[in-house]
């Protein structure tokens, strides 16, 4: 069949090239309309409960997403400072997107005054004088509800929390809060934290990187396809494909609205890695039959018979790999998959097209057959089949014992994901997470919802309880919930006696506190309890970003609430703390899932294509065996199992495949003509080990340049994938030529046996 | 001839110009729109009032309902007091809450708790705080003073079958546009009994926030003054947000003590 499509080809190239430019040019368009989602809950599924839980606290109590700003002043409490604080305040409370804005100077409190009670901000008017700073100093770093909350025990650093709405781009708003930070002056001396802002930072970090590496990765393919093929065509064709391909591929989301996710925006560098395989091997073989002394068109001919099968079959293997990602329930992750392997369909469609028809178009390069580095390599590789065919069972044995080591250390592999770690210790980001952890208890908030008579004193003691137990796990800060308002109202109706500290012990005298509470005129009851009193937040930050804690954290609390609430009423745990625990167990989940589906996939295709169950099993094996190894790499070497390298696993899998597929292709077809197996595998190695050898060594430092990334999970993924290539490619040469050859030392060619026969 | 012509031409000219001078602008009256607003006040003009009423709090699906009793009177100088005690539901009744207005300072709130029979004072909420989380803010539920804004007459509509000025309001100073929050206000005077039939009203930045719609006029003989039986707020800012208030009873000049408007009498539970 293929040979049909390259006879067609060649017949018509103008015609084919002008049908793929206006193409590309078509999809150039859609590349206009690409956007980029920053948002970290569009990774998780709708239909999670702990998601549904988020968005209904969000409605109910007017936002669960919250970003935090630092702000260093040095000395909170002069008049500058307070007065820069406010305007702060002010101007974010008109940023459209911006629910609420809490700060030290609007902060209200319940006081007792002379012969009566107070619902006002705690700094009505900003002092001047110093005696008046100093007094108000001493009362608020005092006072546990603003030291270590909403200013820094030290009085140093003041804290400002914004409430976001619910929206659907986080990322606009916290880019219009930064700008107000900037008009102000402030940028200096504020640093933004909290979930959405890290990743926001994240993006911009990846957005920057990519900037940087791309260029790079295409210079790397450049020196790579030179070193190969020696001539400017040897360069410029393959990388026209994969130019090609990224337009479309981009272009394709962007017509049909699917943003770039901050996982995604590395699909250019995958594809461009990648598109080149198809191309590099078609060129060594084109190079191979011009050798031999073959017109451009009968070598051109040969080259799609021998190879076209092969490269259809590893673009399938590696949209395989990446589209068993699809599985997966996180959003983003799903989406990668399945762009990235339509884009590496789309690299085959482009090199059996315009690929071709330039070749068809442009004379043999004659000028390049014979130069030495090709003669250097080939030598090597000879040397190498030479070693393989005497010790094939030696071969053998190492693998094994390799793999066995491997197999160990997979049982010291841990799944931890600290996303914090993903940063740069000096980064912006780390250094603001690290002054949120001593100074504010943590900048994740995490909510817990009770529903039932919030106006029953039983009710409020419960929580009361549940409060000030959880207050006491090592990562969790001082909750926060109506219940504190009720106390110090209570303190505060009985001129301000600290023993008068506690919940309204009726119905009817909570009912009148909340009546008082409401004429205060103020909106901050809002955030924490339902108009009919009905459900009821309470907050509490948390400090740690690592999984294991968190999960420890959230197993507790679940105790916690047990063990305080009555069964009548409902309690839901929620916020980012407990959303992204949920998020991490899925995405290992699914990674695994999603590995053995590849897996299974593979093989029935290798089994298909050798007609073997045996050759079937045996091309997998160097893949398998690779993967084998890496997970083994990362549980001796101690690398954790985290979002990007759980990805890895099933892509691993479908580029690995390609080089066992290479490699059996040209053997079979030696062993056709008559090659014995020992003579097939050597000259296999030889020829085409030479474009496995270039394939491997173009995708793998391709991914190599994501090493310079500066998020730690990129330059992860980056190492991690070169190593997968290097691996896979070298199982292909040695393990499976060594299995090839054991099983058919004995087997004399069919055509042999039957020239015997005739003579 | 020719000085006639001229003389003759002058005068034409000048009764022309005395005769339109009589028609200005809205031909249909003869009122400014301060003398509109004046005769407003007048009308609804009474020494002291009392109201049994229902207050509904929507918020989307969600209410929140109290029923209590007001009692408002003005003193010497023209300054609010009132007096509102809540009656239901149970677990607020005997709720008091005491408002007196002052010319040179702050208004004095108090607030009686039955729970804890005690009188607390509350300090004073800004004007343009919600009363109570209604729609309507504290400076909605007080007769306001008429040199507070500048009227302008910009029209006039039918609302609910009755014709109506429509008066542009502006805050006459800046401290008022502060305090109150209104940019401005636009009202609805019906021609026939001057009372307000819907006000709108515009927020800080000048973006349409909520409006006020009136109706169910009675009139109270003994008085000779009409009022509006029913009143809905309603936030045009935040979906959902609306509140109802529905006088069940309204009783005028019944001369209240003075009495009523004191600490002690608060902390009575009447």
């Amino acid at each position: 069949m293929l040979e049909k499509i390259a006879k067609w080809v060649g017949k018509y190239p103008i015609i084919v090239i002008a049908v793929i430019i206006l193409i590309t040019v078509l999809f150039n368009f859609g590349l206009s309309r690409i956007s980029i989602v920053t948002d970290m809950k569009k990774m998780l599924p709708e239909d999670d409960p702990a998601v549904q839980a988020f968005d209904e606290v969000a409605e109910t109590f007017g936002g669960s997403e919250h970003v935090m700003i630092l702000l260093d002043m040095g000395e909170v409490f002069n008049t500058e400072s307070l007065h820069e604080i406010d305007r702060l305040t002010q101007d974010l409370e008109q940023v459209n997107g911006v629910n609420s804005v809490l700060s030290i100077t609007n902060i209200e409190e319940i006081r007792g005054v002379e012969d009566g009670i107070e619902v006002s901000k705690v700094i009505k008017e900003i002092p001047t004088g110093e005696v008046e700073l100093k007094n108000l100093k001493n009362r608020v770093l005092s006072d546990d509800n603003y030291a270590g909350q909403i200013v820094s025990q030290n009085g140093e650093i003041a804290l400002v929390v914004v409430q976001l709405l619910p929206t659907e781009n986080t990322g606009t708003v916290i880019s219009d809060i930064r700008e107000v930070v900037k008009k102000l002056g402030l940028d200096e001396k504020a640093a933004l934290t909290g979930k959405q802002a890290a990743a926001q930072e994240a993006s911009k970090i990846s957005g920057e990187d990519m900037g940087k590496l791309l260029p790079l990765a295409i210079l790397v393919m450049i020196a790579i396809l030179f070193f190969s093929f020696r001539n400017i065509r040897g360069v410029v064709l393959p990388l026209l494909i994969v130019i090609v391909t990224v337009i479309w591929t981009i272009g394709l989301m962007g017509f049909i609205g699917t943003p770039l996710s901050s996982i995604s925006i590395i699909m250019p560098i995958i594809l461009i890695s990648m598109g080149i395989a198809d191309g590099i091997h078609i060129l060594a073989r084109y190079r191979e039959e011009l050798l031999l002394g073959l017109d451009k068109w009968k070598s051109l001919s040969r080259t799609v018979i021998a190879v076209g099968l092969a490269c259809f079959l590893t673009s399938i293997t590696t949209m395989i790999g990446f589209g068993s990602l699809y599985i997966s329930s996180l959003r983003s992750i799903k989406e990668f998959g399945l762009f990235t392997a339509i884009g590496v369909g789309i690299a085959f469609v482009i090199t059996v097209t315009l690929f071709l028809a330039i070749l068809y178009l442009l004379p043999p390069h004659r000028r390049e057959l014979d130069k030495k580095p090709k003669v250097f390599l080939k030598g090597v590789l000879e040397k190498w089949a030479n070693f393989i065919v005497a010790k094939a069972k030696i071969v053998l044995s190492a693998a094994g014992l390799v793999a066995f080591l491997a197999g160990v250390g997979i049982l010291f592999i841990s799944i931890e994901t600290d996303p914090i770690t993903f940063f740069d210790p000096d980064s912006d980001v780390r250094l603001a997470f690290n002054t949120m952890k001593e100074n504010f208890g943590g900048s994740e908030i995490m909510q817990i919802v009770v529903k039932g008579d919030i106006q029953d004193p039983k009710v409020l003691h419960s929580m009361e309880n549940f409060q000030n137990e959880i207050g006491k796990i090592e990562i969790v800060g001082k909750p926060t919930s109506i219940v504190n308002f009720l106390k110090n109202t209570s303190k505060a109706l009985h001129e301000g006696k600290s023993e008068y500290e506690i919940l309204p012990r009726t119905e009817e005298e909570v009912a009148q506190y909340l009546l008082l509470l409401s004429m205060g005129g103020s909106d901050t009851l809002d955030n924490f309890i339902t108009f009919e009193y009905d459900q009821a937040l309470i907050q509490a930050r948390v400090s740690s970003f690592k999984t294991s804690e968190r999960t420890k954290m959230i197993d507790e609390v679940e105790k916690v609430i047990a063990k305080h609430f009555s069964i009548d009423v409902d309690v839901v745990l929620t916020g980012f703390p407990v959303l992204t625990p949920t998020m991490v167990n899925l995405l290992v989940k699914g990674q695994l899932e999603s590995l053995a589906l590849a897996i299974l996939f593979i093989l029935f295709l290798m089994i298909l294509l050798s007609r073997s169950l045996t050759y079937g099993i045996f091309c997998t094996i160097p893949v398998s065996l690779t993967v084998i190894l890496n997970f083994g790499v990362m549980g001796w070497f101690k690398i954790p199992l985290d979002i990007a390298s759980a990805i890895i696993a099933s892509i691993a899998i479908g580029i690995g495949i390609d080089y066992a597929i290479h490699f059996f292709n040209r053997y079979k077809e030696e062993l056709a003509i008559g090659k014995s197996s020992a003579e097939a595998v050597r000259i296999t190695i030889s020829n085409t080990g030479q474009a496995i050898f270039y394939n491997a060594a173009a995708v793998g430092l391709g991914f190599l340049v994501l090493i310079l990334s500066s998020m730690l999970p990129l330059a992860r993924f980056g190492y991690l994938i070169a190593l997968t290539m290097f691996f896979s490619s070298t199982a292909s040469m040695t393990i499976l030529p060594a299995l090839l050859l054991l099983h058919d030392r004995n087997k004399v060619s069919t055509i042999k046996l039957n020239k015997e026969r005739i003579e | 001839m020719k000085l006639n012509k001229i003389i003759l031409i002058f005068l034409i000219v000048i009764c022309f110009f005395a005769v339109s001078m009589q028609f200005p602008v809205y031909a249909d009256q003869d009122l400014t729109s301060r003398q509109i607003m004046e005769k407003v006040e007048e009308e609804n003009d009474t020494e002291d009032s009392t109201y049994l009423l229902i207050m509904e709090i929507r918020r989307g699906s969600s209410k929140r309902v109290r029923k209590m009793k007001m009692w408002m009177k003005s003193d010497e100088q023209g300054n609010d007091r009132s007096l509102i005690r809540f009656i239901w539901p149970a677990q607020v009744k005997g709720t008091g809450f005491l408002t007196i207005e002052h010319s040179d300072r702050d208004d004095d709130q108090w607030l009686y708790l039955p729970a804890l029979k005690k009188v607390r004072r509350i300090a004073s909420s800004k004007k343009s705080g919600s009363f109570m989380g209604s729609d309507f803010s504290y400076a909605d539920m007080g007769t306001g003073d008429i040199d507070n804004y500048s009227y302008k007459l910009i029209g006039s509509e039918e609302i609910d079958g009755n014709d109506c000025y429509i008066i542009e309001e502006t805050p006459a100073t800046e401290k008022i546009k502060k305090d109150e929050g209104y940019s401005k206000k636009i009202t609805w005077v019906r021609k026939d009994i001057f009372c307000l039939a819907q006000v709108k009203f515009y927020d800080r930045h000048g973006n349409y926030l909520k409006i006020m719609k009136m109706s169910n006029f009675k009139k109270i003989e003994e008085a000779d003054v009409w009022v509006a039986m029913h009143v809905v707020m309603t936030n045009e800012q935040k979906k959902g947000s609306e509140t109802v208030v529905t006088y069940d009873e309204i009783e005028v000049n019944t001369g209240i003590p003075d009495e009523f408007f004191t600490q002690r009498y608060l902390s009575k539970e009447k």
